[in-house]
């Protein structure tokens, strides 16, 4: 009887449910992230008399959607100058990086890092006058 | 013995396929019995039949699906989509009010749409409103609901389920 009610008395239909998960990679820095060039292993310190090149390091967290991988942009170098100076006040910078690769979603525990390193080879500081040099650079994730 | 009316009632109500003598009387008894179960039957199906007229639904349009907006789990937030279904629904003391259920092709405790490839999954919820009535014809929100928490952490890509609604009387 129940069998014969139910039958009878409902009505069904198909509806299709969909989404799309969109790939993104962000950058998570608390702050400005910086790179402190060195030869002498003092920060931010380049002694022009050693032959070592003067390098420096930051990583920086990103986070992307799981199975995502992300798409660095990275100039190949860096112009760091010193407004201070007088002379030779430019310094070149190569810039190299390494990343943990594809993401695992985008709360704490899918954290990555993103290591950038600056090197200043001794035929560049040899002959730059002494003083502070600076430069900014543009580092970008994508998608 | 076998009264003939009892033979005739039996060789017409016998399985075609029934191939053992011994089993006979056994199939012989069952259809004299049968005519009054008949009527037993006949009696239940025309009052189910009258209830059924007394009260009913049907859906009188389909759906275009519930297309939910791109998640971005770098901002995820709960998402909602929903679509319109039209009910028709009567009964001897108006429009009744319709009864939901949903079954999902991926599972329906929770409801949860697939990724494409993978075998990852999204949960949802659904919830019902009616917009509107008119008469015996009503028109009904179907309201799909993803929590961010669900996706932050999901692969990219698309999903999907096949939604099963219900609807009693």
């Amino acid at each position: 009887m129940l069998c014969v009610g139910g039958s009878g008395a409902t009505e069904t239909i198909q509806i299709t449910v969909t989404n799309t998960v969109v790939p993104v990679c962000r950058f998570f820095a608390a702050a400005a992230p910086s790179i402190s060039l060195s030869n002498t292993g003092a920060p931010s310190e380049i002694d022009p008399r050693l032959s070592t090149p003067a390098t420096g390091i930051v990583r920086i967290g990103y986070r992307c959607t799981s199975g995502t991988l992300p798409a660095f942009g990275v100039p190949p170098t860096a112009t760091l100058s010193c407004a201070a100076c007088t002379g030779n006040a430019v310094l070149g910078a190569a810039l190299t990086w390494i990343s943990d690769g594809a993401g695992r979603g985008m709360t704490d525990a899918g954290n990555r890092v993103f290591s950038l390193t600056a090197e200043v080879p001794p035929s560049a500081y040899r002959s730059a006058a002494p003083g502070d040099y600076t430069g900014n650079v543009t580092v970008t994730v994508s998608p | 013995m076998i009264a003939p009316s009892q033979r005739s009632n039996a060789l017409r109500c016998a399985p075609r396929n029934a191939m053992v003598r011994a089993s006979f009387r056994s199939l012989n008894w069952s259809c004299v019995v049968l005519p009054g179960l008949r009527i037993l039957i006949a009696s239940v199906l025309l009052f189910a039949t009258s209830a059924l007229q007394a009260q009913s639904c049907t859906f009188s349009s389909g759906s275009s699906g519930i297309v939910f907006s791109p998640f971005d789990p770098s901002a995820a937030s709960t998402q909602t989509a929903f679509t319109a279904l039209h009910i028709k629904c009567v009964s001897a003391s108006g429009s009744p009010t319709p009864a939901f259920t949903f079954t999902g092709l991926n599972g329906s405790a929770p409801l949860r749409m697939k990724h494409v490839v993978q075998a990852s999954y999204i949960p949802y919820t659904m919830s019902t409103l009616r917009t509107s009535i008119s008469g015996s014809n009503q028109e009904w929100r179907l309201t799909a609901t993803v929590l961010g928490a669900d996706y932050v952490n999901a692969d990219s890509g698309p999903y999907s389920d096949t939604l099963t609604v219900a609807i009693t009387p």
